[in-house]
């Protein structure tokens, strides 16, 4: 039951009794310390908690109390979540010691109030401040669709757990795509919310201004009920028909071929001819970069002070290389958000959801150095994030899903909207899941 | 008006003494080149947005003036 049962199969039963949630617990735990090995998602299992909140869940059930819609479900969260009494790391070797966290984070806090069970803590790119999930501390997190290849970043560790079956629901955070760049390489489905939509109280921050908070599952349907717990929002029914377009020139440059095929067929499936131009997106991703790098620089900058040599080189070299960004240049990448949240907005204005590739290419090898970028050799890691790191600066919701590969490596498409349309975004994923275009494929490792 | 221009490279021992200042110590050498490769890819990001505020100022202050 625990590789093949939903989200709400697994609720269902602990909720009727049929199914303990304490076995489901153990067989939980007992699978992950058999097989994280494999991709290195778990950077600590918590069973003595885990056995606790499950026995109280059966509880529950015994005594004629709803656990809630998530009844024994087993979750993890990335490593930047507060867990209360536990250090929250981010992924840091320095932080391994940190004072432990007074309370869990607002939506650690809200999965256990609906009967979730954590189960552990997941791997992550140092501070989030990467794609890839190559942490010299804890190691690189391998993608359960080929172990040899990355899983993505930095959410890496939260999309090879629910990929490999080790968990069917994990908590991630998204600043420039981390968790849509890991979904779509570990072939699953999550979100990047609204900005404000869902609490990211309690987490550790990277960049105020563009953090977000999600989930990873492994259908369109959970997808949307973890999201209503989270968010606290119940969505109506939509009945209105999308007004759907393509996103074309940036998000059709660069891309591989395997990648825009899939584009290609989601889009005939659909029926949909419109195309529509986001200008300015590669400038975009460039005011994300600035942006980023500058925040990120100046939240790290007293710990640099005293502790530099700590940090994972590579992401000490892009804090610090942020932090002496000059300031004008910070406020003209401020400046052009301003201007790209509004052309955003005008085009959807014109439309309900766009469609765009996730990333340009499959999961890269984790030895692989480079892609092409317009032709010219481009590290693969930082580029991973081309298609998402523009949406990102919209603040708007983007879905990741996977096209249905019936072989080769994961294809993730962005679906974005606008805030407050999610119902019709949701709606639309699900009939596609249901028309065979998007589905979550098994990996070999299990 | 040309947009203006950020240097097209800085050399590592300013970045040395950039550093230094900020972080009120000194790096070991082998740290360098890294944080230049960052600022260099910085600055590639620099001028895309640099040069796109400046026209988008410069038409809207002909706007203003018409």
């Amino acid at each position: 039951m625990i590789h093949s049962a939903s989200i709400l199969d697994i609720a269902n039963a602990v909720r009727s009794g049929t199914v303990k949630s304490v076995d489901l617990t153990n067989a939980t735990l007992e699978d992950i310390s058999a097989r994280n090995s494999d991709t290195n998602s778990f950077t600590r299992v918590l069973a003595e908690s885990a056995i606790e909140a499950a026995l109280e869940v059966d509880r529950k059930v015994a005594n004629g109390i709803d656990p809630g819609p998530l009844a024994g479900v087993p979750f993890a969260a990335k490593d930047l979540y507060d867990i209360a009494g536990l250090p929250t790391t981010a992924g840091a070797k320095m932080r391994i010691e940190a004072v432990p966290a007074k309370r869990d984070a607002v939506v650690v806090a809200r999965l256990k109030a609906a009967g979730g069970v954590l189960v552990g803590t997941l791997n992550m790119d140092e501070y989030a401040y990467g794609f890839a999930t190559v942490n010299p501390h804890f190691g690189t997190t391998r993608n359960p669709h080929d172990l040899d290849r990355l899983a993505g970043g930095s959410s890496g560790g939260s999309a090879a757990a629910v990929a490999a079956r080790l968990v069917p629901l994990s908590l991630g955070s998204d600043t420039n795509g981390s968790i849509r760049v890991p979904a779509a390489l570990c072939g699953i489905w999550g979100i990047r919310p609204a900005d404000g939509a869902i609490s990211v109280k309690g987490t550790f921050p990277f960049v105020e201004i563009l953090d977000t908070v999600g989930p990873f599952v492994r259908s369109a349907g959970e997808l949307e009920l973890v999201y209503e717990l989270l968010s606290g929002a119940k969505l109506a029914m939509s009945t209105i028909a999308p007004r759907i377009a393509r996103l074309d020139g940036w998000y059709a440059r660069n891309g591989s071929p395997e990648v825009l095929r899939a584009f290609d067929t989601v889009m005939a499936h659909l029926g949909v001819d419109n195309v529509a131009e986001l200008p300015e997106s590669e400038t975009a991703r460039s005011a994300s970069y600035l942006i980023t790098a500058a925040q990120g620089g100046a939240l790290h900058l007293d710990t640099m002070r005293s502790r530099a040599m700590e940090y994972d080189p590579a992401v000490r070299d892009r804090l610090l290389a942020g932090a002496m960004l000059p300031t004008a240049l910070y406020l003209k990448a401020m400046q052009f958000r301003s201007f790209f949240r509004e052309r955003v907005k005008t085009l959807l204005d014109q439309y309900d959801i766009l469609i765009a590739p996730t990333t340009p290419v499959v999961a890269p090898r984790i030895d692989q150095a480079t892609m092409l970028v317009d032709g010219i050799p481009a590290p693969a890691r930082a580029n991973l994030g081309l298609y998402t790191q523009p949406l990102s600066l919209a603040g708007i919701p983007v879905a990741s899903a996977p096209f249905h590969v019936t072989s080769g490596l994961p294809i993730g498409l962005q679906f974005a909207t606008a805030p407050g349309r999610e119902a019709m975004l949701f709606k639309l994923l699900r009939e596609l899941e249901r028309d065979g275009v998007l589905r979550t494929t098994k990996p070999p490792v299990q | 008006m040309t947009p203006p221009k950020l240097e097209d490279s800085k050399p590592i021992d300013r970045y040395r003494l950039d550093v230094s200042t900020l972080l009120g110590l000194e790096l070991p050498t082998e740290c360098v080149p890294g944080i230049e490769a960052s600022a260099e890819l910085l600055r590639h990001h620099a001028r895309k947005v640099e040069a796109f505020v400046f026209a988008l100022n410069a038409n809207a202050h002909e706007a203003d003036e018409t």
